[in-house]
């Protein structure tokens, strides 16, 4: 290396050191401005679901271009691509929102649409945009439509109870049957053509009732139906009675005229099955069966309703003063909703029982009742340690106090009772689940009166919560 | 008891001093290095010190830095079905980490120890001295082309040793394990940043002005003879090879959160 100056030798360096930066920047992508510009397209998004700047934008697979920026444009978001200048775009270009690779990295894919339209140029908008599917709104949708079912069936429960409409309903069966009698004979003769119309008839109702299942158009729909039910169900049955009526006799007046009708109905069904004509095309589509089978993924998501029942365990021991011993006392609570709840226990008393033979019964109650809160009032009912009971709540403070009154044991079966059992009481919450008892039991009745003292805890049973999730869904 | 609470006081007025001084030379190699003309004979020369004679045994690092990390991350994505990311994986740490550290590392080895010698030398031998008799500015003539040299030096070296640690993964990647050349390349463009390299290179540049200061502070203020050049040789790398290593942490968590 003599005969090189120092100076030559680190220049040399120096380029190349430069020179690799350089190579290396430019494959990094961070010389972007050093590229070919390209142009510049718009999407309306209304969730860009995890899309980002620098993300990659791809046709059919192949990269073409990158998300340049992502703004909030009335509360959608507007992302501007930079797509490469030889791409392509038509009016009826679609874009969606993809995930790759072994982590998820998101992209946009786009489908460049028909050469027949025309081309879209720098600062256009893709106006096709396929979202996506969010399923706490399809859980929605699905909430709201069994809602809308449940309401459905019940006015007609309401329609179809009454003794007028089971009349009627029965006049229009009778009805129906002597059509169907006069069709026979009219038909007989067409047996083949009906038949087929039939498999024609079932195919279209299979494919409608697809339809109806996934559409949350249909869902509104269904929900208007019902509401008009509701208000005039009865006067609607009498009205079909009567239409029903006039129709036999048409149907009987005109025979040949039915048979016609028949065969076009057949030729009708027959253009929908084999995918012609718009309602045909939207039958025969398979796009309804797959947001159908999507909308059934975001129905395990109505689960969530569990998360609204809650389940309460509860221990408490109490001392009592008459008769000396320990109470032992177990509860579940079951709290569908914030007012109704359902409390049954089990507990281990001193004070045994008058059996029917005189002999003190075992010291094993059970309580079960149901309960409603009123603001911070509480009423139950039901049995308490075995027999019928009723009590009431009071509680303060965010509930850490709790005043209790029950009475029970109407018909005085407690030993040396005179009097219903009447146990008014406090529970105060030491801490978030341990609390202390004391209170006067069995106030009435001047032998069994006495005072009690105690301690519980109290907690929220999440497994069990989901247990009972799980078995309701079971069945 | 006294003693040890005097050794450690000792300790602490040493190494304050000693970080106050380095300060202080640091202040005073900035005023002189704004001051034009520079020693521009002398920075070159020790930018072909610094930079083009370590280049070879930087390379050397880096080429087998890369393809050992390759071969550990192949063998261990192979479990979970991640052999694909390898070259994303070893660009990435080269850039950001390997690249700066084993090159600041190896120049405070080579170049360090020997700025430190030298000027120890010269200390010893009172050359120093006889600069300042000669009305020369000894930091202006000695050190501010070593602090230049060391700055813009180790950023060009580091960017060599990146893409030398690049090409070594990917010597082990596909010709070893057979992968695709296509996917080890895609992978390794398509994750890096820009921001991976020109951070990695911002480190690279404080690595080589702190190896420069420190080797000169330590080679500056040599006493002690022979020996004492020894001592400050040692104290030169052991410095810089610290400073390096803990100050990457808090460079890293500056530039890279």
């Amino acid at each position: 290396m003599t005969g090189i100056s120092t100076e030559i030798k680190v220049g040399i360096f120096a380029i190349f050191a430069i020179a690799v930066l350089g190579f290396m920047t430019f494959r990094a992508g961070g010389l972007e401005w050093a590229k070919t510009r390209g142009y510049a397209v718009n999407i309306l998004f209304n969730n860009t679901a995890g899309l980002d700047e620098k993300t990659k934008v791809k046709v059919a697979g192949i990269d073409a271009g990158v998300i340049e920026g992502i703004d909030l444009v009335k509360g959608r978001a507007r992302v501007r691509l930079r797509l490469d200048k030889d791409i392509v775009l038509y009016k009826n270009a679609t874009a969606s929102i993809k995930s790759s690779g072994l982590l998820g990295d998101k992209f946009l894919s786009i489908n460049i649409g028909t050469q027949d339209q025309p081309q879209l140029k720098d600062g256009d908008t893709i106006e096709n945009v396929r979202e996506v599917i969010d399923i706490d709104d399809l859980a929605l949708h699905f909430l709201r439509f069994a809602q809308n079912f449940s309401d459905l069936t019940a006015s007609l429960n309401d329609i179809l109870g009454s003794e007028e409409s089971k009349e009627s309903v029965k006049q229009s069966i009778r009805n129906l049957k002597d059509i169907t009698d006069s069709l026979r004979l009219g038909i007989d003769v067409n047996d083949l053509k009906l038949r087929k119309t039939l498999d024609n008839i079932s195919s279209l109702t299979g494919s409608l009732s697809r339809l109806v299942d996934g559409s949350s158009h249909a869902v509104a729909n269904i929900s208007d139906f019902s509401g008009t039910l509701k208000t005039s169900g009865t006067d609607l049955v009498l009205d079909l009675n009567k239409a029903v009526r006039e129709f036999r006799e048409i149907v009987e007046e005109n025979r040949p005229a039915v048979k016609s009708a028949v065969a076009s109905l057949d030729s009708i069904t027959g253009t929908i099955n084999r995918g012609e004509g718009s309602i045909g095309k939207l039958v025969r589509d398979d796009k309804l069966y797959d947001s159908v089978s999507k909308a059934a993924e975001g129905l395990n998501r109505t689960l969530s309703t569990i998360d609204r029942f809650r389940t309460f365990i509860t221990f408490q021991a109490d001392y009592l003063t008459k008769p000396k011993g320990t109470k032992g006392q177990f509860y579940l609570t079951l709290q569908p909703s914030a007012e109704n709840y359902y409390v049954f226990g089990v507990v281990a008393d001193p004070a045994g029982k008058t059996g029917p033979g005189g002999e003190l019964s075992n010291r094993v109650e059970f309580t079960a009742h149901l309960a409603r809160r009123f603001g911070n009032a509480a009423l139950r009912l039901g049995v308490t340690e075995n027999t019928f009971g009723a009590g009431g709540d009071y509680f303060m403070d965010k509930d850490r106090w709790k005043i209790s009154a029950d009475v029970w044991d109407f018909s005085k079966n407690e030993e040396q009772a005179k009097r219903p059992h009447v146990k008014v009481g406090m529970n105060y919450f030491v801490f978030k689940d341990i609390f202390l008892s004391a209170g006067m039991d069995n106030i009435l009745n001047k032998k069994g009166r006495g005072g009690y003292l105690g301690v519980g805890v109290r907690f929220e049973d999440e497994d069990f919560k989901y247990l009972l999730g799980s078995m309701s869904l079971a069945k | 008891m006294i003693k040890l609470i005097e050794t450690l006081g000792r300790t602490l007025i040493g190494f304050s001093g000693e970080l106050g001084r380095i300060v202080l030379l640091l202040l005073a190699t900035v005023r002189q290095a704004l001051m034009p003309p520079l020693e521009l004979r002398n920075t070159f020369y020790q930018m072909l010190e610094i930079g083009v004679r370590s280049l070879p045994v930087v390379v050397v690092t880096a080429i087998f830095t890369g393809m050992v990390f390759a071969l550990q991350t192949y063998t261990g994505f192979k479990r979970f079905g991640a052999e694909s990311v390898v070259g994303t994986v070893v660009a990435l740490s080269m850039t950001r980490e390997l690249g700066p550290v084993l090159t600041g590392l190896i120049v405070a080895g080579r170049a360090g120890a020997a700025m430190a010698a030298e000027l120890g030398t010269m200390r010893v031998t009172e050359q120093i001295d006889a600069l300042e008799t000669l009305a020369t500015n000894p930091v202006r003539y000695l050190i501010v082309p070593r602090f230049f040299a060391g700055m813009i030096m180790l950023p060009a070296v580091t960017i060599v040793a990146d893409i030398i640690g690049i090409i070594g993964g990917y010597i082990v990647t596909v010709g070893l394990f057979k992968t695709s050349s296509v996917v080890y390349w895609k992978r390794t463009w398509d994750f890096l940043v820009a921001s991976d390299i020109y951070n990695g290179l911002i480190k690279a540049c404080f690595f080589g002005a702190s190896i420069a200061i420190i080797s000169c502070y330590k080679g500056f203020y040599t006493s002690g003879g022979a020996e004492g050049v020894g001592k400050a040789t040692t104290g030169a790398v052991v410095l810089s090879s610290m400073t390096i290593l803990i100050s990457d942490y808090f460079l890293s968590n500056w530039l890279f959160r």
